[in-house]
């Protein structure tokens, strides 16, 4: 099993979550807030009504192909956005 | 002369506007003053049941009347003229691209709720009458300059084809149920069934604590206005002139058509300041999302950060003058 973590602005939620849908994922989980630094310099936090400085995090477990999928699609909106993902090989325990 | 100082002098000893200093000030020297965000969405959230709900009650008395109408009707020309001629003046003076040019022209076509209430809460405070249906145009203007915005950005760019209308199309559904527009129309509509009744029986809770929250929610208005106003070196000279020079075009243009549309002092300073004022909460996650190439860091410091205490701290009094000068030229 994989990973898959999704740092990405949180006007775009709602977008990744289309798309972990659409890609029949097991389940997600979402952290509304997520707070720090990216390459680019300058720390993303919030501080404004519109939610346009605020990044979100999600975290989806599941089989390798499925993540790909997810990876591939998410992908093309990181040119526009910021974001990162990382995948990592987990042991699930349910 | 003796007017107009006489209007800043009250705008700025008023405890709304100190707060908002002492927030800017908190900002500049780097205090730990930190209002949480859930409590800042609750103050926004009920400063816009309040200001709906008291302008529904009086819209009630009055019922729909010609001047509803014009103003109606008025307001939604100014929502599309003035990104238009924003979009004009950023893209031959200010030389932009027609993507920053129109995500910005958006944010001056939309308008703020906070500038709107403290316009309102100055007019309260002068003893100035102003019409109860004024609050269902701030629920009006806050889309149509968006989308106006972006349909000068695709035929700028010549794009027609059917993924950027499908786009619109999700803007328009995002923009159109965004929470401000719910619920002031809907409070407003609340306001206006329940009539004086309503109003007198949810007095404790909407019209005795209303200044008090405003002082809380300016305090938070100005940490986040005081830390944006150092970004001014990312916008430039040359845009922070036009975050100064748009407000005041739109000034001068709603000043005329409300005194021109018969409005009183009081509703045409309110008209005013809608258009006059940016938007930072709905026009920034639209724009965002529908323009993700344009650099953010111009719309937000020339909405929050330079546009928006120009308005609080010496707009007030002067757009008051104005409005004045106009709706007595026109009697």
């Amino acid at each position: 099993m994989q990973k898959l973590e999704i740092i990405i602005e949180a006007v775009e939620l709602k977008r990744v979550v289309r798309i972990l849908d659409e890609c029949n994922v097991r389940g997600y989980s979402i952290l509304p807030n997520v707070i720090g630094r990216g390459n680019k310099g300058g720390v993303r936090s919030g501080g404004d009504l519109s939610d346009i400085l605020k990044n979100v995090l999600v975290v989806t477990v599941d089989e390798p192909d499925i993540i790909v999928r997810v990876v591939q699609r998410v992908n093309a909106l990181l040119t526009d956005y910021s974001g990162i993902m990382i995948i990592s090989e987990v042991t699930l325990c349910e | 002369m003796a007017d107009l100082l006489g209007n800043a002098a009250t705008n700025l000893t008023s405890p709304m506007i100190l707060f908002f200093l002492l927030g800017i000030i908190g900002a500049f020297v780097k205090s730990d003053l930190l209002i949480p965000e859930s409590i800042t969405k609750a103050l926004s959230i009920y400063l816009m049941m309040a200001i709906g709900f008291k302008g529904g009650a009086e819209f009630s008395v009055t019922g729909i009347t010609a001047a509803t109408v014009s103003a109606v009707g008025a307001t939604l020309a100014l929502g599309l003229v003035i990104p238009i001629v924003a979009f004009g003046l950023l893209r031959k003076l200010g030389r932009l691209d027609p993507t920053n040019a129109g995500a910005i022209a958006a944010h001056y076509g939309s308008c703020s709720v906070v500038t709107f209430v403290t316009a309102a809460t100055f007019l309260e405070r002068a003893g100035v009458p102003f019409d109860g249906f004024m609050v269902g145009l701030m629920a009006l203007m806050e889309s149509p300059g968006i989308f106006m915005s972006l349909l000068l950005v695709r035929w700028s760019l010549h794009e027609n084809n059917g993924e950027g209308k499908q786009e619109l199309r999700e803007i328009a559904k995002e923009t159109l149920v965004n929470p401000s527009i719910f619920l002031l129309f809907g409070s407003l509509l609340v306001g206006y069934a329940t009539g004086h009744r309503g109003a007198e029986l949810t007095a404790p809770f909407f019209v005795a604590p209303f200044y008090g929250v405003l002082c809380f929610f300016l305090l938070e208005m100005g940490i986040m206005t005081g830390k944006r106003i150092g970004d001014f070196k990312k916008v430039g000279f040359r845009l922070a002139t036009f975050a100064v020079l748009i407000p005041t075009m739109s000034a001068i243009l709603s000043a005329f058509t409300g005194a021109f549309i018969g409005l009183s002092i009081g509703s045409t300073l309110l008209l005013v300041v809608l258009s006059a004022s940016a938007s930072y909460i709905a026009a920034p996650a639209a724009i965002r999302m529908a323009l993700p190439t344009a650099n953010p860091a111009y719309y937000i410091t020339m909405s929050l950060g330079i546009t928006f205490p120009l308005n609080i701290l010496v707009g007030m009094p002067l757009y008051y003058s104005l409005t004045e000068w106009c709706v007595n030229l026109f009697r």
